[in-house]
């Protein structure tokens, strides 16, 4: 028996049947049918599900990563190895299995291929990401607004009048903006449609390569790194194209327009309830800060002028104390001077060199 | 023979190792603790709004050489990556080489530093550091390492104030931004910057992220986790790999006006090699740098390519320039054992030599 307290058989065992047995009974109550998972699979969910609930959230977020990712490599390897069994052409078991993955992805109902989703729709990845960082601006779905996209077109066409003329045009510069957001985020999608395409394309064109070097591919893990590799191979040549580079910069100008009509409206109302505006903190930073300019800049001449007013001090110090001196003795005198510091000299010499530019530009 | 042999036992007993690696790393993850940020010990010696200069302590039986070194780190992501764990930090090491180092930590700027300009940064914050460090040494000159964006900052500064530059290190800095390579520079092309900056003020750190993990999605977001289920195993390894996944996501806000200036001016119209820089009414031309230059480059690098860094050679009026290219990539030249071996001591004897 394994003795790690996290990792028991013995128990894992009891467990899985248990739910294997509480899942079935489920599925048939609710006359569900969801495709079975691999007992292995069903393992690893259950132990994690009895677990995390102890875990901290940092640590949690780590192990969900690595659950999912770790599922979604391992059903890859076990679904090729499947297809393999009935067919002796590689490129039909691999396009089976890609195409069942491609079936699964299309299955947004059976929340048991959410993992599978997530490795299989890598072209969706930088639309995934993009939507993480673009929040959850009430535009961020395409479809609802594009389905009425004319009405809404024409509606927005529609002239502002009378006492809210203002606020009416500004709403509707706002819904112009979602529309237009909508459109780019749409535009932004297409651009990866095909990428899944090309990228098993590319899969059976490695594995080609492999079988014609007289090599193999012998587990999940390699099968998994090798269509990673291929899909940001397709994924770093699709994204230098004139056609990304396009889509791309249109979907940031088309959020950021949508955004900053927002914090206009925003700023209005605050100004309506007599509270300080986005626009006039700024303008108080811009201010602060080219005071804080003027303030260095008058520090620095402050110092250039007291090192030289130290070195005069100390010139007109030593014609005072030897008045009477011969001009041999006066030069003598001028060398025992006192050394300004290196930064001293730097800013007087500056300090001279502008008030020479200063006197020329005069 | 068919491309693929993965046998059924096989691919049970990887699924099997997998989850035993799970089972046994999440104790591990849950007693990893706190991730702490570097490791040299280290005082402060100038403070100015969100800025900190500190200066590291050379262990005491090293003999320190006479110019400092001040490192220039980018305002991306934070500096502590040169000095991420005691085995891998290029600061322990080049103190071990006997240099006596300095850096500027920028902090994290927030919506009051939104006004800060390219010419803050450089002809304010920077100049202000290097003339502590002048101060306290009683020197004219010191040495400088600019890191990447920090870089292009040493290259800016150094073509303003040359006369307080002895020796000037560039490492792994873009100078050329439009190389054909350079996909962050395609992506900015068609940006509207001065609407990103006018709706954003501050440019935020997970916009920075979302663009970085965008460089290569899938391995990023993916297969970096099912790697990471390999070191679970080994407290010490698991927590290097968690120590560089705190680095990776500790992304400070960008202020607004210098971010607008920098991609206008570089990413967009590639300023070192067409001119137009202004920093506080002076610009920018390499040629003013005349101090000897060593440029250190990463031939994997995928966020600065090499050529973007190579494009220095013959830009400047220094007539002692060199070169050296490290095989690894853009975090690897820090972080990385055969960085350690190779190229901190190499910038150390450089400096040696033109000290």
């Amino acid at each position: 028996m394994n003795q790690s307290p996290f990792w028991n058989d013995d128990w894992m065992k009891i467990q899985n049947q248990y739910w294997e047995q509480l899942n079935k009974f489920s599925r048939q109550a609710a006359h569900v049918t969801a495709p079975p998972k691999s007992p292995w699979e069903s393992a690893m969910d259950h132990w994690w599900q009895t677990l995390s609930p102890n875990v901290e959230a940092n640590a949690q977020d780590f192990m969900d990563k690595m659950i999912e990712q770790g599922k979604s490599f391992m059903r890859m390897g076990e679904s090729l190895t499947a297809n393999m069994e009935h067919t002796s052409d590689w490129t039909e078991a691999l396009e089976k299995t890609f195409a069942q993955m491609h079936q699964q992805m299309n299955d947004a109902t059976e929340s048991a291929h959410e993992g599978m989703n997530k490795v299989l729709a890598f072209w969706q990845s930088p639309l995934e990401n993009w939507q993480k960082f673009a929040g959850n601006l009430p535009f961020s779905n395409p479809e609802p607004l594009m389905e009425s996209f004319n009405l809404t077109e024409k509606m927005l066409g529609i002239p502002s009048i009378g006492y809210s003329r203002e606020s009416e045009e500004q709403v509707k510069a706002l819904m112009q903006a979602g529309v237009d957001y909508q459109c780019a985020l749409l535009e932004y999608n297409n651009i990866f449609n095909d990428l899944g395409t090309v990228a098993m394309m590319r899969m059976k064109d490695k594995v080609q390569a492999l079988k014609d070097a007289g090599k193999s591919i012998d587990s999940g893990r390699a099968l998994y790194d090798l269509w990673v590799a291929v899909c940001e191979e397709a994924y770093a040549e699709r994204v230098m194209t004139e056609d990304y580079i396009k889509v791309h910069g249109e979907l940031v100008n088309a959020l950021m327009t949508v955004k900053k009509i927002w914090a206009e409206l925003i700023d209005k109302h605050l100004a309506d309830m007599h509270m300080p505006t986005q626009r006039e903190v700024r303008t108080l930073q811009d201010r602060v800060q080219q005071s804080r300019r003027d303030m260095r800049a008058m520090e620095k001449t402050m110092k250039s002028m007291e090192a030289e007013m130290a070195i005069l001090k100390q010139h007109i110090a030593d014609l005072v104390a030897k008045p009477a001196q011969s001009t041999s003795g006066a030069a003598k005198a001028k060398v025992k001077t006192k050394k300004a510091t290196p930064r001293k000299r730097t800013v007087a010499k500056k300090s001279a060199a502008k008030k020479s530019a200063n006197l020329k530009a005069d | 023979m068919q491309p693929f042999n993965i046998r059924p036992d096989k691919l049970s007993q990887e699924m099997t190792d997998y989850s035993r690696k799970l089972g046994k790393g999440v104790h591990n993850l849950m007693n990893a603790g706190e991730i702490d940020e570097g490791v040299t010990p280290r005082v402060e010696v100038y403070r100015e709004d969100k800025l900190c200069l500190y200066r590291y302590q050379a262990p005491s039986s090293v003999v320190q050489k006479q110019t400092p070194l001040l490192i220039v780190y980018a305002l991306v992501n934070r500096p502590y990556m040169t000095d991420i764990q005691e085995d891998r930090s290029t600061i322990k090491n080049l103190l071990d080489h006997g240099q006596d180092v300095y850096l500027v930590d920028w902090g994290y700027p927030d919506e009051a530093d939104r006004s800060l300009t390219m010419d803050d940064y450089i002809n304010g914050y920077i100049d202000r550091c290097v003339d502590v460090i002048r101060e306290r040494h009683n020197i004219d000159k010191i040495n400088i390492l600019g890191i990447c964006q920090g870089g292009s900052f040493s290259l800016c500064y150094s073509s303003l104030h040359q006369d307080k530059v002895k020796n000037l290190v560039t490492m792994v800095t873009p100078v050329d931004f439009k190389t054909p390579d350079n996909m962050l520079s395609a992506w900015v092309q068609q940006m509207d910057v001065d609407l990103l900056v006018d709706t954003l003020g501050n440019i935020p750190g997970d916009m920075l992220n979302w663009t970085f993990l965008s460089l290569k999605p899938f391995a990023l977001t993916g297969q970096k986790y099912i790697g990471m289920a390999d070191v679970l195993e080994d407290e010490t390894k698991l927590k290097n790999f968690l120590r560089m996944e705190k680095w990776i996501f500790d992304s400070p806000d960008q202020a607004g006006e210098t971010f607008r200036q920098f991609i206008k001016d570089f990413y967009q119209n590639n300023a070192f090699l067409n001119g137009g820089t202004d920093l506080g009414g002076q610009q920018v031309d390499l040629k003013n740098i005349t101090c000897p230059v060593l440029n250190v480059f990463a031939e994997h690098d995928h966020l600065v390519p090499p050529a973007a860094s190579k494009a220095l050679k013959g830009l400047t009026g220094s007539q002692d320039y060199t070169e050296l290219c490290f095989p690894g990539g853009h975090i690897g030249i820090y972080v990385s054992g055969k960085a350690q071996a190779q190229v901190t001591p190499a910038i150390s004897d450089w400096l040696d030599e033109h000290s």
